[in-house]
């Protein structure tokens, strides 16, 4: 079978065939995950003897291929969920190389070709995916240049590389070039077999070398890095060209329809199709797991449609959503656990922690609860994967986030050898944590040793949206005593939530899956939630999650995991809400009010340059004139009507490693409806050394609208047995029509920094920002999520009880 | 073997005459990606609820997961890979030159998907097909939209990685070419 050729191929003979990897046969389209350009590597002389070895992050050669035409080739271990991470990477390494990043091409999450950096994760591709291959960049440049050195008998700094061709500044009639170096016979054939320092694993691997890459605080003025490059798969996208994993196709490939409960838990009892569909459609059936498998994906899903089915089902067990909350207040928590403790806050806020003075002007304690329901991950296309069996080897195609583990996870649930699975990488749609993708593969690879056919899963909306892996709900409640100089005494925060590793963020446990679940594996108890990201500088403060046992243990639609910067959202609604809580009763301006209490200058500086550039006049909320438009600092939107109520709001955070992040949300409020209009958004954005400014702000804008939908609109509807929230009707998502009239992003530049990870950081801060400008304009406090036409019109009828 | 009757549609997809021998009920989504396989227009609900699989059937864009084959017979489907030609064809018109074929050869883009381009409109790209087409059919009808059209001819579109605001940016900066 043609299409397993490219597993069968050693690395050596990849690298020898050049040209695109292709997945392909007569008839067939090309499938490229990887490529390198045209020519015949160098990196021959590593080939393994094992035909399926790892690649071993300790050899140059693993990470890294030139050619004689002029091309560089980069195995990178993370992959581009579509914020263009590979563009970075070439302008990363274009500078240590010192070559045009048009020559540089970036292949991806291939678990045979790429050392396992962790896949998409955290934020770090940049952070700290890029600086292994940076060293690298930089060793191969070293390697080059020394042997020129000793061949020209010049010293090593007289050199200069530009895109490639090399000049020596004391022999200026000699020229030489990398390609050239490559194509001749100088260079010893075991060049790219040297051996690098490994350290770390996982998103922290890293390997250097005798060369040190050149600090980016040091690279010249005209680098690539800081430079808005292109993206190229942008033009791919709109042209057709760009192929993801549900154009994947395999000659003889049987298509796979999942069969999910009607009912949490259930377990099928009689599976029958209708007569005139057996000739066509056949059912795999194992344990708890079901599938439907033909030749014709539409007569599959036709047969999914007509199956006849009984099913064993529990007790009801899920609380509804209308009860979530109640639930989470109610279930005894298995495990709490103090994230910052300053000070003893308990003490401080029952009177005993403050100097006696300080205790003779402390405030009553202030105390809020906020609320965050489950949210669905809701990529745009449900999971899709391709897997086929060679009776050795099982290959898997698959959009997952970390091909490296869910190779893991294959090997788990099918009782594998590891060496015998190889997860390859194709984009899929775009996914922010734990999707549904993990699944899919591990059902695919199931389904083709099952069958030992090639197999397509490709799950239905239903399959998706209702069994994905969801965003835990959460109950915060928030704590303060304020002095009489309006500063912060002390802070309390904690928070009742569903652990966000029911299902763990990468698909390297079967037992966390749907399928490795219907198979009769147990899950171990995963405890999982965060606490505030910031840098207010409190004496007295402690913040502590607990975690409360899921409704259902396995099997269940409402699992949870992870989604954009994990808890941040649900955390920051609460942690940034109650500021501006503060900042309200004690008669200040929210930023003034954050401001004051900031320990870190840079931090200070963001908000600074936020409040500057967002126009932010001071003053306490509520807005006195929020009937007017003119009293926010810019308008475009003309909105019909005397309903609308305007007002503006802030929220600040830190994400990860210190990228920092501070918004602020102008809006209108109907209060005949209850519907919100977002007006302008402004973004303040610190994430150290910017390296590609356009693409950063493009990453930054998906963060802020992702948000923003979550925000207004995303709720899990489920009752006691089922989740109801199922299509794009029952789940909805922010559209068109709800975007606000402008996106305004303020990137603060660090040059003399390292790049900080910015996929997630500006997703954190948005929903206070949005429920701090509603408070603003209506003088009403929603502590509830998703603010719905119907939430915030019910706050705003009871509060005028 | 008791299928469902195939019968032969024909249908001109991205100025190709075709005629497959289908399940005239199938949706056109399976016809365009298994039959045809044309896989550009994507499986995103099969519910007509996001967009992405959007074609241009007769100039106007249809959800290809909810529109049975038969329904496209002796129609014009195109694809985002026909817009090039479309556009070409339609400057041919406009120039009065005699000879667009409308084939697919190579030619320059289509304004729209240079603006898209330009502003970088499109993360995963997964659901672009529903946006791109959408765009393309507004501006046909209507070559200056105002915000409120451009709402309603994007509404029900879905986009996960949320670019609706460069969708939007990439309709003005046509609009204003």
């Amino acid at each position: 079978m043609s299409a397993l050729l490219h597993a069968n191929l050693t690395r050596r003979k990849f690298l020898l065939g050049g040209g695109r990897f292709l997945v392909a046969a007569a008839g067939f389209p090309v499938l490229s995950c990887t490529a390198t350009p045209s020519g015949v590597s160098t990196t021959v002389a590593i080939a393994s003897n094992n035909k399926f070895n790892d690649p071993d992050p300790a050899v140059l050669g693993t990470w890294i291929a030139l050619d004689a035409a002029g091309h560089v080739t980069v195995y990178f271990g993370k992959v581009d969920v579509g914020q263009g991470l590979d563009t970075a990477i070439r302008q990363l390494v274009a500078d240590q190389l010192s070559v045009h990043p048009r020559r540089i091409q970036v292949v991806m999450g291939d678990t045979a070709l790429t050392p396992d950096q962790g896949g998409a994760s955290s934020a770090s591709g940049v952070e700290m995916g890029s600086v292994p291959l940076m060293n690298v960049a930089a060793e191969v440049k070293h390697i080059l240049l020394s042997h020129i050195a000793q061949h020209w008998q010049c010293p090593l700094s007289s050199l200069r590389v530009q895109d490639g061709e090399i000049f020596c500044d004391t022999l200026p009639s000699q020229r030489s070039s990398y390609w050239t170096l490559i194509a001749s016979d100088a260079l010893d054939q075991h060049w790219l077999a040297h051996m690098l320092e490994v350290s770390g694993q996982g998103n922290n691997l890293n390997v250097t070398g005798q060369a040190t890459a050149v600090p980016l605080a040091a690279l010249s003025a005209d680098s690539w890095t800081g430079q808005s490059l292109a993206r190229d798969d942008i033009q791919q996208k709109v042209t057709g060209e760009f192929v993801m994993i549900d154009q994947v196709s395999l000659p003889d490939m049987l298509h796979a329809r999942v069969i999910r409960p009607q009912v949490a838990g259930a377990i099928p009892l009689t599976l029958v199709l209708p007569d005139d569909m057996i000739n066509d459609v056949f059912i795999v059936r194992r344990s708890a797991f079901a599938a439907l498998l033909g030749e014709d994906e539409w007569r599959v899903i036709m047969a999914s449609r007509a199956l006849q089915q009984t099913w064993q089902e529990p007790a009801p067990v899920f609380p509804g959503n209308s009860s979530l909350y109640d639930y989470l207040r109610n279930t005894p928590a298995r495990m709490q656990r103090v994230a910052l403790d300053q000070g003893a806050v308990d003490d401080v806020l029952a009177g005993a922690g403050l100097s006696a003075a300080d205790l003779a002007e402390a405030g009553p304690v202030l105390q809020a609860e906020y609320e965050w329901p489950l949210q669905s991950h809701a990529s745009l296309g449900p999971a899709c994967a391709v897997a086929v069996w060679d009776g050795q080897r099982m290959t898997v195609w698959s959009a997952t986030q970390k091909p490296h583990q869910l190779r893991v996870g294959v090997a788990d649930l099918l009782a594998l050898e590891l060496v015998k699975v190889h997860v390859i990488w194709v984009p899929g749609a775009g996914s922010y944590g734990r999707n549904d993708a993990d699944d899919a593969g591990l059902e695919a690879a199931f389904l083709a040793r099952e069958t030992g056919r090639a197999v397509r899963v490709q799950y239905q909306r239903a399959d998706a949206t209702g069994w994905d892996p969801k965003s835990p709900a959460a109950v915060m409640r928030v704590s303060a005593r304020l002095l009489a100089d309006g500063s912060i005494a002390a802070m309390d925060w904690s928070a009742l939530a569903l652990s966000a590793h029911d299902a763990r963020p990468s698909g390297a446990q079967a037992s966390d899956s749907l399928i490795g679940q219907q198979l009769g594996l147990e899950r171990p108890d995963t405890n999982n939630f965060s606490a505030p990201q910031d840098a207010y500088d409190l004496a007295n403060r402690r913040s502590q999650w607990a975690v409360v046992p899921p409704p259902l243990r396995h099997m269940s639609p409402l699992r949870t995991s992870h989604l954009r910067d994990p808890q941040g959202p649900q955390v920051t609604f609460s942690s940034e809400c109650f500021m501006d809580e503060l900042a309200f009763v004690s008669g200040q301006d929210p930023i003034a009010f954050r401001l004051r209490h900031l320990g870190d200058e840079r931090d200070a500086q963001l908000l600074r340059a936020l409040a500057t550039g967002s126009a932010w006049s001071s003053r306490p909320s509520p807005n006195p004139h929020a009937d007017l438009r003119t009293s926010l600092p810019v308008t475009y939107s003309r909105l019909p009507g005397d309903n609308w109520r305007y007002g503006r709001g802030v929220a600040y955070c830190r994400r990860g490693r210190q990228t920092r992040v501070a918004v602020v949300c102008e809006l209108a409020v109907d209060i005949q409806t209850g519907r919100i209009k977002l007006l302008r958004l402004v973004v303040a954005h610190d994430c150290g050394r910017v390296i590609n400014p356009d693409g950063l702000r493009q990453t930054i804008e998906g963060a802020v609208m992702q948000a923003c939908s979550r925000t207004l609109f995303e709720q899990v509807a489920f009752d006691d047995r089922s989740v109801l929230s199922t299509d794009w009707f029952s789940y909805p998502i922010l559209e068109m029509a709800s975007a606000p009239d402008q996106l305004l992003v303020l990137l603060l530049d660090r040059p003399d920094m390292p790049p900080l990870g910015a996929g997630e950081a500006a997703h954190k801060p948005v929903a206070a920002a949005i429920g701090n400008a509603v408070f603003d304009a209506t003088s009403v406090r929603i502590r509830q999520i998703p603010l719905r036409p119907q939430v915030v019109l019910d706050a705003l009828n009871r509060a005028q009880l | 073997m008791s299928r469902t009757a195939s019968s032969t549609v024909s249908v001109v997809v991205d100025g190709l005459l075709y005629t497959p021998e289908v399940d005239p009920s199938m949706p056109l989504l399976y016809t365009l990606r298994n039959t045809l396989r044309l896989r550009n227009p994507r499986f995103g609900c099969g519910l007509g609820q996001c967009g992405a699989c959007t074609v241009l059937v007769e100039g106007r864009p249809v959800r290809s997961c909810q529109l049975p084959t038969a329904a496209v017979d002796g129609q014009d489907v195109v694809t985002i890979a026909g817009l090039p030609a479309r556009w070409q064809a339609q400057l041919a018109k406009a120039s009065d030159e005699p000879g667009s074929t409308g084939t697919t050869q190579h030619q320059s883009l289509h304004p729209l998907q240079q603006a898209f381009i330009d502003q970088m409109a499109a993360q995963c790209g997964y659901c672009i097909n529903g946006w791109l087409m959408s765009a393309v059919a507004l501006l046909e009808e209507n070559p200056m939209p105002d915000r409120d059209a451009i709402n309603q001819a994007f509404a029900g579109l879905k986009c996960r990685c949320a670019m609706q605001m460069r969708f939007r940016a990439a309709v003005e900066q046509v609009a204003a070419s």
